[in-house]
């Protein structure tokens, strides 16, 4: 899996100094990332979190080879994602909360619509199929087109769908928004099995709790820029706080010791 | 697992596979695509020319009644006609006194004067269910010349239809009496000396190919953009609102495959669509349905259909388009509001067919749509040259070409995410949508109405479009827009009208720059017009206008400068400029709302021959209002440059040629330039 030529090749994900900036006809230039750093190993559950509109959804796209950043740079399992996006999407799954399926496909065709776009061998492909049905329990509907789906069920398609080629990272934008209890325990038993699979997850979120319960390690990010990065040990041992809502508090008022409220 | 690099041809493979499926599953798409195309021409055909042998046989067999007054005729003549009344069947005749008609028709009145008083006594001596009146009388007393009126009601069917009836046995009887005469004069009839006959020796194949020639063009262009639209806006727009956009975008995939497979997708429903019209049109001629009514096709070979297949390329073209323009955008139903300007787009270049004897030429097949529609129409009327048909084919496959590598970037995530803040795109859409909606109610309202009240009286007519419908249209449009303007400082109603329309105080300096560049524009349009003249013929019926020099003739300088150049420049810059580009602008970015007004100003011009003319003209009168954020230049420029042309046409001033004194005019157009320029220059040297 690791690319043995490159020296970063034992992380995960590697990020330096991340800057996006969007130039926005109404709003004019837009920074949305300043500077961001980020490293997470294999084996590693690593959140991003940060309020809306905090930079996180930016700097998973860019880690995602969709957009690319405006300095600095980030290798995903060894390979620079500006030099190499294609090289990128390969090894990694990218789910998003708003992520939607396509309505008049089966869950089998989607899963071997996406897998084909990564150029699974066909045999393989089926086989592999048939292991994710098993696995995330699709056998019901499997050969119903989406559009009939409950939420539940298109979550558990839409997660196959991201691991059909079962990548070694997985990158997760807001993965439980808009889920219901049960659905929201199914992402994060998700999350866990892959962990312990020996892969890496970095998923962002604004649920405080679910940071505290599922992350090895916690960045927290506000206005574009990491403020801290730690276990929630050693989060708390560096800021004083107990909860990690008032660490958040804490490390945004260092940050900027008058804090406009957001707009 | 980590597998080689996937192979771009089974990605394009899956991508086309995935996208047919979900058309195919799609029965929206299917219909547009498959059936509409299909039932069109039997409904055409069959349909129509039913509906027309109904009415027709409805008619035929109806009883009218009508009223006659004989008893002025001479003697000699009454029975003639009375018998010939009678066999205008079927008919039931009744008498009445029509003394005051034929008393009226040789009165010294004007034709003004009787016009009224002729209604009146009709409406009088014609009753119930009666439908026809029928007066004999002599119409010239020296020579006893007797006269038959028919007086009828074109607004009443069976009147139209007794007319008929009865004027076609009146004038039997008239030729038959006219040749009894002259044989009993001259012993022979001299008119008989000299037989007329035509022969048409094109065969029934090419007749009828012409026929569809001049017909199936546009009529592609329509079910094409029916059928693609469809496809391109589940493909592009469908994958934006499932919200699985963001999922394909992180695939290892080249942006510029998975355009091509989704523009793939988009042309084989088109070409569905062209297969299936081309099959159903053969299926009604095989029937046997398009020899009557409006279609007479008989005679049209399997051979000449195939040829017709031979549209690909303006097909692909369209797909293109359509993919290009539906790919931005972001729902379902912003797409829709392109298709009208796509639709626009290709038929009017499509339309050059309607003139049949513009023949086509290696510069014409080259220009799209226009090239695609002439060699259509030469291989349906078994006429194409293959040279021709070669260099329309290789232009519109690169035209083609460049619409898919567009596409490509429009997929490409930093464009297609960053742009995909959808919340933004639905409070733009609103004003956008306002814009579009507006501009739209505003052709067709010229269209409609204006054509209505200039078929009335030329100029009042003209008057009225102006300065009543455009206007009103304005005023509405500009309140109507008040709720997309609730963040911008507005206080009463009229306040707001004023702005919106751009009534507000101008720079004079603008008013300057506007009037230094008429000359030149001037110049360039009479550089312009005689090249599109070589491309584009205009009609003799057209190039003579004769109507209008004599409505130049009869007004006098002044006049013809308020009518023709003052009152457009007020009143359809207050519409064009004033509200359909204030509520674009709102909507969406400067190009794009410069593009729409200039598409709809030329459009309501309605004339092939001025669209490229008035376009540019729109497109710098829509720069002009965005520039000084107000109209007044734009009515400067507009009626300043409409004088000019319409006092060189009436000759009341000299043409603009070179070395004339107003041609060196032309030299103030870079003074007016700067002026436009000049206030961006310094305000970022202040910056």
């Amino acid at each position: 899996m690791q690319s043995p030529e490159s020296p970063t090749a034992s992380l995960a994900i590697e990020a330096q100094g991340l800057i996006k900036t969007f130039h926005d006809p109404e709003r004019g230039e837009v920074r949305a990332v300043r500077g961001l750093d980020l490293e997470c190993r294999y084996g590693e559950i690593f959140g991003l979190l940060g309020p809306n509109g905090a930079g996180k959804t930016t700097t998973l796209r860019m880690l995602a080879g969709i957009l690319v950043p405006s300095g600095g740079h980030a290798h995903i399992a060894g390979i620079d994602a500006t030099a190499d996006p294609m090289g990128v999407r390969q090894r990694i799954g990218f789910l998003s909360g708003s992520t939607g399926l396509y309505p008049r496909l089966t869950a089998r065709e989607t899963l071997r619509y996406f897998g084909e776009l990564h150029g699974i061998p066909k045999p393989a492909l089926e086989a592999r199929i048939e292991e994710l049905v098993e696995t995330f329990q699709l056998q019901e509907f499997a050969d119903g087109r989406c559009e009939g789906l409950s939420t539940g069920q298109r979550q558990r398609v839409s997660i196959a769908r991201a691991v059909v080629h079962d990548p070694d990272v997985l990158i997760l934008d807001e993965p439980t928004t808009g889920l219901d209890i049960m659905a929201a325990s199914d992402m994060i038993d998700f999350i866990e099995a892959r962990r312990s699979a020996g892969r890496c997850v970095l998923f962002s979120t604004h649920i405080l709790s679910e940071a505290e319960r599922l992350c090895d390690r916690i960045g927290v990010v506000h206005h574009g820029r990491t403020l801290a990065v730690g276990t929630l040990a050693e989060l708390r041992a560096e800021t004083g706080a107990e909860w990690l809502g008032d660490v958040f508090k804490v490390l945004v008022r260092r940050a900027e010791p008058d804090p406009t409220p957001a707009a | 697992m980590l597998l080689p690099r996937p192979n771009p041809w089974r990605q394009l493979r899956a991508i086309l596979g995935s996208e047919l499926l979900q058309l195919v599953r799609d029965r929206r798409a299917l219909f547009a695509a498959i059936i509409l195309p299909v039932l069109l021409y039997p409904w055409l055909f069959k349909g129509q020319h039913k509906i027309e042998e109904i009415s027709k046989e409805a008619l035929a067999k109806r009883e009218v009644q009508a009223v006659c007054d004989l008893s002025q005729l001479p003697a000699a003549w009454h029975d003639p006609v009375w018998k010939a009344l009678q066999a205008a069947e079927p008919m039931e005749w009744s008498e009445v006194d029509a003394q005051a008609v034929v008393d009226l028709e040789h009165s010294d009145q004007t034709e003004q004067e009787r016009d009224p008083e002729r209604r009146r006594l009709y409406q009088e001596l014609v009753q119930g269910d009666q439908a026809l009146l029928v007066v004999g009388h002599v119409a010239d007393a020296e020579h006893d010349r007797p006269e038959v009126a028919i007086y009828y009601d074109i607004k009443n069917d069976s009147s139209r239809e007794a007319q008929e009836r009865v004027s076609h046995q009146l004038e039997q009887l008239k030729e038959a009496s006219i040749t009894r005469l002259r044989i009993e004069l001259l012993g022979s009839d001299p008119a008989a000396f000299l037989d007329l006959e035509t022969v048409d020796v094109a065969s029934a194949a090419e007749r009828s190919g012409a026929k569809l020639g001049r017909m199936l063009p546009m009529l592609l262009v329509l079910l094409l953009i029916s059928g693609g639209a469809f496809a391109a806006l589940t493909v592009f727009a469908g994958e934006r609102e499932s919200g699985t956009l963001e999922s394909i975008l992180v695939q290892p995939i080249d942006p510029r495959v998975l355009g091509l497979g989704k523009f793939g997708a988009v042309a084989v429903a088109s070409f569905a669509t062209l297969l299936a019209n081309l099959v159903a049109l053969y299926v009604c001629v095989l029937m046997g349905w398009t020899s009557t009514g409006s279609g007479d096709m008989e005679g049209l070979s399997f051979m000449t259909l195939v040829g017709a297949l031979w549209y690909l390329p303006g097909a692909l073209l369209l797909c293109g388009l359509l993919c290009l323009a539906l790919g931005r955008a972001k729902t379902f139903r912003e797409g829709q509001y392109l298709l009208f300007p796509i639709t626009l787009l290709a038929a009017i270049p499509s339309a050059v067919v309607l003139q049949p004897s513009l023949p086509n030429n290696a510069i014409l097949s080259a220009i799209p749509f226009t090239g695609a529609a002439l060699c259509l129409r030469d291989i349906l009327r078994g006429d194409a040259s293959f040279l021709l048909l070669g260099i329309m084919s290789v232009s519109h496959l690169g035209y083609t070409a460049w619409t898919v590598t567009r596409l490509g970037r429009l997929l490409d995530g930093e464009r297609a995410l960053h742009s995909g803040d959808v919340a933004g795109a639905l409070r733009k859409l609103g004003p956008a949508r306002h814009g579009m909606r507006w501009g739209f109610v505003g052709v067709l309202a010229i269209y409609i109405v204006g054509s209505w009240l200039q078929s009335r009286d030329p100029l009042l007519g003209l008057m009225q479009t102006l300065w009543g419908l455009l206007p009103i249209l304005a005023i509405v449009a500009a309140l109507r827009a008040r709720k997309w303007a609730s963040g911008e400082k507005v206080r009463t109603a009229g306040n707001f009208v004023v702005r919106e329309l751009g009534l507000g105080p101008c720079r004079p300096q603008y008013l300057v720059a506007a009037l230094l560049l008429v000359p030149a524009m001037t110049a360039l349009m009479q550089q312009y017009l005689p090249l599109q003249e070589k491309l584009l013929p205009m009609p003799s019926f057209l190039a003579g206008a004769e109507a209008l020099t004599r409505m130049f003739d009869g007004l006098s300088t002044s006049k013809l400068v308020f009518v023709f150049a003052i009152s457009p420049g007020v009143c359809e810059e207050l519409f064009f400029r004033g509200a359909v580009l204030s509520s674009l602008r709102r909507g969406m970015s400067t190009p794009k709302a410069l593009f729409w007004q200039t598409l709809f100003f030329a459009a309501a011009h309605a004339s092939i021959h001025r669209l490229i003319p008035t376009a540019l003209v729109g497109l710098v009168l829509g720069g002009m209002t965005l520039r000084s954020r107000s109209i007044w230049p734009a009515i400067l420029f507009h009626a300043a440059y409409d004088a000019s042309l319409v006092l060189q046409g009436a000759g009341r001033i000299a043409q603009q040629e070179p070395g004339t004194w107003h041609m060196r005019l032309i030299w103030l157009a870079p003074i007016g330039l700067l002026l436009w320029v000049w206030p961006a220059v310094r305000a970022k040297a202040r910056a």
